[in-house]
């Protein structure tokens, strides 16, 4: 190490990839020389714009043709493979808490139906166009709702599949998008129940499918009296979730599904017509 | 979503995740997004074919990054004009680059990191950005110990410079 250019020393020195003898000799030249001082600021701040420009070539979007060419190709079969070990979010609340989370949940979402609901007759109230500059953020958070409840198999559904028919009039009210529920047995989606939330400030109901191997899936839809049936499909990736977005007869539709998934579109298609 | 030993596991969606990462340190190698779009496809197709030989140790990016060095050194290997080489069609005004430009290769940042003579870009990533030690960095380049440190210096104090040369507000 002794024998390397000084810059790469203190390289090194700030990486922490030195001996403690080093360290301590570069320390000391540190305190008696003031140019070993002005290179060690330089190469530090070589560090933080670096980051910045490494950060920001991080954000530039990649080509779908990139993420479509890579679903399609074929894992191989025959053996086993490995995943990638992601640190995993474990909740496992005490009874306490899980009794006091219940009870905020419970206040919330009683004082919300009641706003929404109290006037039962009234028809459902007129929404804006979605802003166009936000559809990062309300996109955002139907990605963030999938990913927190399709983590936790106890509280999946708010209304079970079994009371269908109360989820259809249920939604319906609160949303005011008038829809079928898609059976998508065919597709190994089997449904799980129903949510309501709100994204931007506006409700949206949630439909919730499980395929045989434990991956949720949701169709997540509102209100949009201003976009009108465009037909297009539009596809983006977020982190682990593939995202479909569509419009129909006043509404907008959000398919939300593992990412990896290659055919995402096509069952996005198939749902539109089938809701 | 799946428990961490399912059924079927699929290492695709632990790719389409890091895609980002792949293109970025892909770029470094390569200079030009067309190229880097090209080794990040060709990397993560093999990756998919390989997956049972990694060994499920350290990061999978790291066992990518290696890979996408292998690839893009035997693809130099056979193109016929070497100068394709990072970041050397830019500098030369090659017009095949220009004709591949675009907003997002137009950006500052972008530029910064494409104009690092040859191998500095790459080795700033993994050592500075991605805390890979000095021979896990040597490694997944293929050069010796003694070349990831002056490389990373010499990154260092050309990004300083282009630093001082810009906007203090951004850099």
């Amino acid at each position: 190490m002794k024998k390397m250019p000084i810059e790469a020393r203190l390289c090194a020195y700030i990486d922490g990839e030195t001996s403690r003898e080093e360290r301590d000799e570069i320390d000391r030249l540190l305190a008696s020389d003031p140019a070993a001082r002005h290179l060690l600021d330089a190469l530090r701040h070589g560090s933080d714009v670096g980051r910045k420009a490494f950060d920001e070539v991080l954000k530039e979007p990649v080509p779908l043709s990139v993420v479509r060419s890579i679903k399609s190709v074929q894992p191989p079969k025959a053996r086993e493979t490995p995943r990638f070990s992601r640190p995993s979010l474990k909740l496992a609340p005490t009874g306490r808490q899980a009794l006091a989370a219940s009870l905020i949940l419970f206040v919330l979402g009683g004082g919300i139906g009641y706003l929404v609901g109290r006037d039962p007759t009234a028809t459902p109230p007129q929404t804006q166009p979605l802003p166009a500059g936000r559809a990062h953020g309300w996109l955002d958070d139907l990605a963030a709702h999938h990913r927190l409840f399709s983590r936790q198999p106890g509280h999946l559904v708010e209304m079970p599949a079994s009371q269908q028919a109360e989820i259809t009039s249920w939604l319906t009210g609160n949303t005011g998008v008038a829809f079928r529920v898609p059976d998508l047995t065919a597709d190994d989606l089997d449904l799980q129940g129903a949510r309501l939330l709100l994204a931007d400030g506006r409700p949206v109901g949630q439909l919730i499918y499980k395929s045989s191997d434990g991956d949720v899936v949701s169709i997540f839809f509102l209100r949009d009296d201003n976009a009108g049936d465009t037909g297009d499909f539009k596809e983006t990736i977020k982190d682990d979730l593939g995202l479909v977005t569509w419009h129909n007869a006043g509404a907008a539709y959000v398919l939300v599904a593992p990412s990896a998934d290659p055919t995402l579109d096509e069952l996005a298609m198939r749902i539109s017509k089938l809701m | 979503m799946r428990p961490p030993v399912a059924a079927s596991p699929d290492i695709r969606r632990d790719l389409v995740s890091l895609l980002p990462k792949l293109r970025r340190f892909a770029v470094t190698l390569t200079g030009e997004l067309a190229d880097a779009d090209e080794l990040v496809q060709s990397v993560c197709q093999r990756g998919i074919a390989r997956i049972h030989s990694w060994n499920n140790e350290g990061r999978l990016e790291g066992w990518l990054y290696a890979m996408a060095r292998h690839q893009w050194d035997e693809t130099r290997r056979h193109r016929v004009r070497p100068s394709h080489g990072k970041g050397a069609a830019l500098e030369q005004g090659d017009p095949v680059a220009q004709l591949q430009a675009n907003p997002v290769e137009a950006s500052e940042a972008h530029r910064m990191v494409t104009s690092l003579p040859e191998g500095l870009a790459s080795v700033f990533l993994l050592v500075a950005i991605e805390h890979y030690s000095y021979q896990q960095t040597a490694d997944i380049l293929g050069i010796p110990l003694s070349t990831v440190t002056s490389r990373l210096a010499s990154a260092r104090l050309q990004l300083s410079a282009m630093g001082n040369s810009r906007s203090p507000r951004r850099y």
